[in-house]
């Protein structure tokens, strides 16, 4: 499948297989990201040659020895990609487990065989048709159409003309693993449960000793170069041994190994391992290093394939985005990580990162990218970064700026602690239910009371009348809501006005909070959902968990099962808003559950609610629920809630009313 | 009623079907036809609502491009104050009928009837005039009839509830996007005791529900006239909403997608900012609110990406007669400029770039200084200090 322009070249996700050309000229990398790459084997410091580019990830691969096809595992299908897209093996049944994929040396068979020792032989692929030859527990090629197959107890052969037959000649090992030829047809090797065996054929195999490498014999598997007779035991390390000397050559001692495989020579080794995954530089790694040539003694150590290259031959850069980390995460408290995206001169998104871990590091081809953050204030922000060639943007500045600690949020506006000040408010604290004042002006602490059955309020004078708040705080529970803030303050109006917010150690809620009041929530409802998910996970803050599942049912992307709208409606009775959420629920269900849905709405139109969004749920439930009936007692409730109405503050979050007229 | 239909030849594709309704005229409220319980009401005419939905209406025959779903057809009620819509726009509008609530009842059948079964439809309400609200999401617009009958007629008989209207719409059978924009001036807070009285007659039945992908109902809702709009000119929200469409809301394509558009995230979170920022300006409060289901959903496609008008001051005004600017895209290529003249007015489509001032000692230059150029417009100050 060809690359789209401007498509950026390099693995993104951990390497799963490696292998080398036939003539000694590619190098073929292909990873969980889908994507497989032919990198010049001499010339490192370019880009590859050539990209297959899937969406799936890729268990294993094999380069065909015309270096133009690959043969890769596909999440349970075989493929074989050339030019154009790849084409899965036909159909076969539960064809999910391959554990060798092997092209036959002139490139005109592909081999597979899978768990349950079943080999099939695809015939010029990716065109050509698919035979399953029979049944075997390793499988090799010791010539251009003879592919030869060990069962416990008989070797088997097939070469393209003939089913699958038993070479009555052959000596069978006990319990094959796995076998190898060398490409010039001249060593053959064994593994065994019980070690390695080698020789020129079958008929002469002998013991070679190896140094013990742990009990994976079952996984022990077997590579051979070109020519010679240097072969690479696998188990799961990688060892190289000189069959005709019985020498160990290079012993990896490093774990982790995925892939291995011999330059055609037997001179050089490619590897990849889980440990190299791909990832961005940060300040204390190095650049990308996808796969590694080695060569000890005569086999070299020797990186390669280092950085990662535009489909223009551009190095690329890296621009490193901190990420925004909202919660303190202490004691098991939930944190979120803000989104991020990143894109070009064009404005078009380059890539976003929502949940990765760490620092997101994004490479790119040089030039200017908009990195767009939501912070923790709710808003969105925008900087724009210039990436340079193989280089990082990182600045410790970048990490720290955005971090300022956002304390309240007033009319829209975000407010810093510094900002905070303490000025005579037309308000007055005259009574608390279910909270104790902490202070005794704006901005007045509010503390929840040991136990109380009622939505906790306070109620406040002033010159125009009376005003309550209802308070997001859980009482007599060990949550973090505790305890809340209210603060006076004006309105671009000039009226005075009570503002209600969670107050600082609960930054999950005021996420929340701010997201509804700088209106992003439209745009990143992903992050209210998660961090809605996590205070209900936890019951970290069922006010918060509330506020977030109201305010996800009003634009119609509550993802919650109903059984936590259940919960939250049995868990908190005191919490009424609950109980309107789980009508609205109920309100699209069969006969028996509106009934039930209405029971639920008439008692809660009899308490105080806690969100001025529950109040509106409410409301618009009595006043068009679907079935006809019971109709007086909804217009009785909503008759009961008129004075109540009428002095609400719609803009607040948190249900504020003027009470007396 | 009145309906302009557009002409799509061959095309068998999917279509957006819209409806307008703006209301300034209530004669039973004010003036020779007015009745008591019109009078009582509190209300008065409305100085700008039909001219803001006639707006509306010329934006989706004239500009509204959606290549996947083309207009069809937009139906039209206008009950406009004297010369409050100019006689060109009105006969272009084809002289809309009536905003009544027996008009606006039909507009709306006929609405749903005509999207039955075309679930790949879209539709677009734009609704303008008084409004009663009960919620910040609950709100009954009031039609031109509004206070006309006997006393024994229900108060809000000529009123359509929005939000029963909107629920209505969620339905299998109809189209999966919709878009529906409520723009109401909210009638004056002392009448409370009739809150739970504020019912106008159901049109749909809302047992017949069902899903649908994107359908937010984006409210606005002013207290009082004066925070509604300006006389003669557009509504705070209408003006917003028009920007907006324009381009100020445009959101640049996402991974999956090809070009610029207006989404129901980028509209709602601009309306959301900016009808309260146009609103506080004027010493008003205006609130926006956005309901429904709010799924990220395209309203308006941009075949090219939106100019920028940029405009680049530069100081001290000594350095002017030996700097030149120049906007560069990749850093090599000069898409605006050389400019002598200060401060520089260019027109550029959105996207990053970067300024260069070249200037003479003492003067430093400013090289490569990256800018976010994002519509509609943009102003960058440059100081060019002494060395």
């Amino acid at each position: 499948m060809a690359p789209h322009p401007g498509q950026i070249l390099g693995h993104t996700q951990a390497l799963t297989a490696v292998d080398w050309s036939a003539d000694g000229t590619r190098i073929l990398t292909a990873g969980l990201d889908g994507r497989a790459y032919l990198w010049r084997a001499d010339e490192f410091d370019r880009p590859p040659v050539t990209v297959f580019t899937g969406a799936r990830p890729v268990a294993r691969a094999r380069l065909a020895p015309d270096g133009r096809r690959v043969a890769a595992l596909v999440e349970g299908e075989v493929q074989v990609w050339d030019d154009k897209a790849g084409t899965a093996l036909p159909a076969l049944d539960r064809w999910g487990d391959v554990e060798t994929l092997a092209w036959s040396p002139d490139g005109a068979h592909l081999a597979v065989l899978d768990r349950f020792d079943r080999v099939a032989v695809w015939t010029s692929p990716p065109d050509g048709p698919v035979e399953v030859v029979g049944r075997a527990q390793a499988v090799a090629w010791s010539g251009p159409s003879r592919l030869v197959g060990l069962a416990a107890d008989a070797a088997l052969t097939w070469d393209g003309l003939r089913n699958w037959t038993v070479d009555d000649q052959a000596t069978i090992p006990e319990m094959p693993v796995d076998v190898a030829w060398s490409g010039d047809g001249q060593w053959v090797a064994v593994a065994t449960s019980d070690g390695l065996l080698a020789g020129p054929n079958l008929l002469e195999l002998r013991s070679v000793a190896v140094p013990p490498r742990g009990s994976y014999r079952r996984s022990l598997r077997l590579a051979a170069p070109t020519r010679g007779p240097r072969f690479l035991m696998w188990d799961p390390t990688p060892t190289v041994i000189d069959l005709e000397t019985g020498t160990v050559l290079v012993q990896l001692t490093e774990h982790g190994y995925r892939d291995a495989a011999f330059s055609p020579d037997g001179q050089r080794l490619v590897t990849c391992a889980a440990r190299v995954r791909p990832q961005p530089p940060t300040r204390s790694q190095s650049p990308v290093r996808a796969a590694e040539v080695r060569r000890t003694a005569d086999l070299v150590v020797e990186d390669v394939i280092d950085g990662r290259w535009s489909m223009r031959g551009e190095r690329l850069g890296t621009l490193v985005v901190p990420t925004e980390i909202v919660g303190d995460g202490l004691r098991g408290r939930p944190t979120v990580r803000l989104p991020i995206e990143v894109r070009d001169a064009s404005l078009h998104s380059v890539g976003v990162s929502a949940y990765g871990l760490g620092d997101n590091g994004f490479d790119l081809i040089p030039g200017l990218y908009q990195v767009r953050t939501l912070g923790r204030d709710g808003e969105f922000r925008s900087e724009v970064h210039r990436v340079v060639a193989g280089q990082s943007n990182l600045r410790d500045d970048s990490r720290t700026s955005g971090r300022r600690r956002v304390l309240i949020n007033v009319h829209g506006d975000i407010v810093g602690r510094d900002q905070l000040v303490r000025a005579a408010s037309p308000f007055v604290m005259i009574e608390t239910l279910g909270a104790d004042a902490l202070t005794d002006d704006s901005p007045w602490i509010l503390e929840a009371a040991r136990s109380s059955a009622e939505m906790p309020t306070a109620l406040f004078r002033h010159p125009g009348g009376l005003h309550r708040c209802s308070l997001p705080i859980e009482q007599g529970s060990p949550s973090a809501a505790t305890r809340c803030l209210v603060v006076s303050t004006t309105g671009p109006d000039g009226g005075d006005r009570l503002v209600v917010t969670a107050g600082t150690g609960r930054e999950l809620v005021g996420l929340v909070e701010n997201m509804i009041r700088a209106g992003t929530v439209l745009e990143a409802p992903r992050i209210l959902d998660q961090a809605l998910h996590l205070l209900e996970q936890k019951q970290a803050d069922p006010p918060g968990a509330a506020l977030g599942a109201l305010c996800l049912h009003r634009i119609g992307q509550l993802t919650m099962q109903p059984s936590w709208v259940e919960n939250l409606a049995r868990w908190y009775p005191w919490l009424a808003d609950g109980q309107v959420l789980l009508a609205a629920l109920l309100a699209e269900g069969v006969r028996a559950e509106r009934d039930r849905g209405l029971d639920l709405l008439l008692a809660a139109a009899r308490k105080r609610l806690l969100l001025t969004d529950g109040l509106a749920l409410l409301i618009s439930l009595l006043r068009r629920w679907p079935d006809d009936f019971r109709n007086r007692a909804r217009g009785r409730a909503l008759r009961d809630l008129a004075p109540l109405l009428a002095g609400v503050d719609w803009e607040a979050i948190y249900l504020t009313n003027r009470e007396g007229g | 009623m009145t309906e302009i239909k557009s002409e799509l030849p061959g095309w068998k594709g999917a279509v957006t079907r819209a409806l307008v309704i703006g209301v300034s005229n209530y004669p039973f409220v004010t003036g020779p036809a007015a009745t008591d319980r019109g009078r009582d009401s509190g209300f008065a005419n409305l100085g700008c609502a039909a001219r803001t939905a006639a707006e509306v209406a010329l934006w989706l025959l004239d500009e509204h491009h959606d290549p996947e779903a083309p207009l069809a057809s937009l139906q039209i009620l206008l009950s406009p104050g004297e010369a409050e819509v100019p006689a060109h726009v009105s006969a272009r509008l084809g002289n809309p009928s009536p905003a009544t609530r027996e008009a606006a009842e039909g507009a709306l059948r006929k609405l749903f009837d005509e999207s039955a079964g075309r679930r790949d439809d879209r539709i677009v309400v734009y609704v303008a005039g008084h409004g009663v609200q009960v919620t910040r999401t609950d709100v009954t617009l009031l039609l031109e009839d509004f206070g006309a009958g006997p006393r024994s007629r229900k108060l809000f008989a000529a009123g359509i509830d929005m939000a029963e209207a909107h629920a209505a719409f969620v339905d299998d059978d109809l189209p999966r996007r919709q878009t529906w924009f409520v723009d109401a001036c909210r009638r004056p807070t002392d009448a409370t005791a009739e809150y739970a009285e504020v019912q106008a007659p159901p049109i749909f039945d809302l047992r017949r529900r069902g899903v649908v992908d994107s359908s937010p109902l984006i409210l606005s809702a002013s207290r009082g006239a004066g925070a509604f709009g300006a006389a003669g000119g557009l509504t705070f929200f209408g003006e917003a909403l028009l920007d907006g469409l324009r381009g100020a809301a445009a959101a640049p394509p996402g991974a999956d997608e090809d070009g610029w558009a207006v989404t129901v995230g980028s509209l709602g979170s601009y309306l959301v900012k900016q009808v309260r920022a146009r609103a506080a300006a004027r010493a008003q409060e205006q609130l926006v609110d956005v309901t429904g289901t709010a799924n990220p959903a395209v309203i308006h496609r941009f075949m090219t990406p939106p100019e920028v008008a940029l405009r680049v001051e530069l100081s001290p005004d000594e350095a002017h007669p030996s700097s030149i600017g120049s906007l560069m895209a990749d850093g090599t290529t000069c898409v605006c400029g050389p400019s002598t003249e200060w401060p520089a007015e260019w027109s550029v489509a959105a996207g990053l770039y970067t300024l260069n001032v070249d200037t003479e000692p003492p003067y430093q230059p400013v090289v490569h200084r990256p800018l976010l150029l994002a519509p509609p417009s943009q102003v960058a100050t440059v100081t060019v200090g002494a060395g």
